[in-house]
């Protein structure tokens, strides 16, 4: 039997997924090893792999088919729009994607042509203002602190992902519109779902058999 | 600095003695094959007038190099083979000999990142057959056996019917609007859309069961007896059953266990008509066959005629030896 292999992001959806995962079998002692330097996980009983990726690396690594299955975030699924089987909706990792910006912009964004917005989402960003508002703006590729833009006067406003919304709080940076919101979602492989197609079947009905139950 | 003189483009790339044998050997082997099922060999312009390819359901026109001659008028570089052989056929008045049997090999090009592994020109070996009766079956146990004969066995090729989707939008009478933004979470995969869609519009319960559960029907001859259960409408039932019908005669041919369904494929509704046809395999992430029945886009050069065919993708082909040789060794 072929390994399944599992892209997942690092960080804190990666210890959610695997909580998800142990509850219906899926399971890797390797992963729980702190110490361990290795980059790949394997369990050799139920042939299944792992590795840890950056987050909006996940697609990637799951379109080019060297991943089976990975758990990616739906913002950078709608930034990149890879050609992947989306297949569910884990449910947590729950955010938003929004307009922020000073209170005094709020009519500004409506009214203004040349706006100028910040952002790690272009893509998103794009089609936001252009399909909703018809208006085409001058957009400003930020990595990371997004909101420093809006505060130091480089942008108008900015686009970005919201979770709890206290940084732009503490900044005085109100949420001017939402775009959408976004969680974690189960992406497959086109060649996978095909070829492995019992097994990833297996684990999309499961999942979603506990997926209710685990969120409450 | 970079050094233009010595690099090549994005997309594009060279192949050495060694990788071109290869492809050489497996463009021999599959027009071989295509030779022994009576199909002749044709040559169409590495260019055309864009307007071969915009008609109904082509590449889109962002994805096409285009350039414009002397005259003023725009010429692209073929981004696809079927539309210049419909050309072919009906410039050179071929149509009046059917059934016909043509076959060819060619590069194609696109501007498109997530394509073809990224790749801008590639090359594809495809066969078309028009005005036939049985012709899908002669050409899914073509297309089979040209994978057998280049050295793969582990390989699927997933058919499904557009008149499927078609039954199920009639049935569920939505809105225009409606289908196209399912269609479109359909072709990106987007499942976890189809079936929040699903539950928000105003459809029968068995179809709104059926969509929220769509990655279920993929498989193999129970996935299609399942399906009938959630459909009234002729069209969906008469699909489904032709499915059984074609799987039922690869079968006697003994070419069945290659076969598998996927109703979640829709292809393009306005260029295909009927069957559509998909190639996986191991060790490379895209698909190596792509096909399908296309009676509307004859029509489109002037001619009624029935028509179906396939291409394989010779890039994704070689990856994938390449990667199944490796395993085998290792």
């Amino acid at each position: 039997m072929d390994y399944i292999t599992f892209a997942l992001p690092k960080g804190r959806l990666a210890s959610e997924t695997m909580n998800m995962f142990n509850k219906i079998g899926i399971t890797c002692d390797e992963l729980n090893d702190k110490k361990s330097r290795k980059l790949i996980f394997t369990n050799e009983k139920d042939k299944y792999k792992f590795f840890l990726s950056k987050p909006s690396d996940v697609q990637t690594y799951v379109e080019y088919g060297v991943a089976d299955i990975g758990i990616a975030g739906k913002d950078t699924l709608l930034e990149d729009k890879r050609n992947l089987y989306e297949v569910l909706d884990l449910g947590f990792g729950t955010c938003k994607i929004v307009v922020a910006g000073h209170e005094s912009k709020r009519d500004f964004i409506k009214n203004i042509s040349d706006l100028r917005v910040a952002t790690k989402y272009p893509n998103i960003t794009k089609d936001y203002f252009y399909e909703k508002l018809r208006k085409n703006i001058e957009i400003v590729k930020l990595n990371g602190s997004v909101e420093l833009g809006a505060v130091i006067g480089l942008v108008d406003v900015i686009v970005d992902l919201v979770e709890t919304g206290s940084t732009l709080k503490a900044n005085n940076l109100q949420i001017l519109d939402e775009i959408c919101t976004v969680s974690a979602r189960l992406v497959v492989n086109h060649v996978s779902m095909k070829i492995k197609h019992d097994r990833i079947i297996k684990i999309i009905n499961d999942l979603n058999k506990i997926k209710d139950d685990y969120l409450c | 600095m970079i050094d233009n003189q010595i690099l090549v483009p994005d997309g594009v790339k060279d192949y050495i003695p060694n990788d071109f044998i290869i492809k050489s050997e497996l463009i021999k082997k599959i027009e071989s094959t295509f030779l022994k099922y009576n199909y002749s060999l044709v040559e169409t312009p590495m260019f055309e007038f864009i307007e071969v390819f915009e008609g109904k359901g082509s590449v889109h026109k962002n994805q096409m190099y285009k350039f414009i001659d002397r005259n003023g008028d725009v010429l692209t570089l073929r981004p696809d083979l079927t539309p210049p052989i419909c050309r072919l056929v009906s410039a050179n008045n071929l149509y009046k000999n059917t059934p016909l049997r043509l076959c060819y090999t060619g590069n194609t090009f696109r501007y498109n990142e997530n394509y073809q592994g990224k790749l801008r020109e590639f090359t594809q070996s495809g066969a078309e057959l028009m005005g036939s009766k049985d012709a899908t079956i002669e050409i899914l146990d073509m297309a089979i056996n040209s994978l057998i004969t280049i050295g793969l066995n582990n390989f699927r090729l997933d058919i499904s019917q557009i008149n499927f989707f078609e039954g199920l939008t009639e049935e569920s009478s939505i809105t225009k609007k409606d289908i196209v933004t399912l269609q479109k979470y359909l072709i990106n995969k987007n499942f976890v859309a189809v079936s929040e869609m699903a539950k928000s519009i105003n459809i029968p319960n068995k179809i709104k069961q059926f969509l929220c559960n769509i990655h279920a029907f993929i498989g193999k001859t129970d996935v299609i007896e399942n399906a009938k259960n959630y459909f009234t409408n002729k069209k969906s039932l008469d699909a489904l059953d032709n499915l059984l019908d074609i799987f039922d005669k690869l079968k006697l041919l003994g070419i069945d266990k290659y076969i598998n369904f996927d109703l979640s494929m829709i292809g393009k509704l306005d260029y295909y008509t009927g069957i559509i046809i998909s190639g996986y395999t191991y060790g490379t992430g895209f698909s190596i066959l792509d096909g399908g029945q296309y009676d509307n886009l004859m029509k489109q050069f002037g001619h009624d005629l029935s028509a179906i065919g396939f291409s394989m993708k010779i890039n994704n082909l070689m990856q994938a030896l390449e990667n199944q040789d490796v395993r085998r060794l290792s």
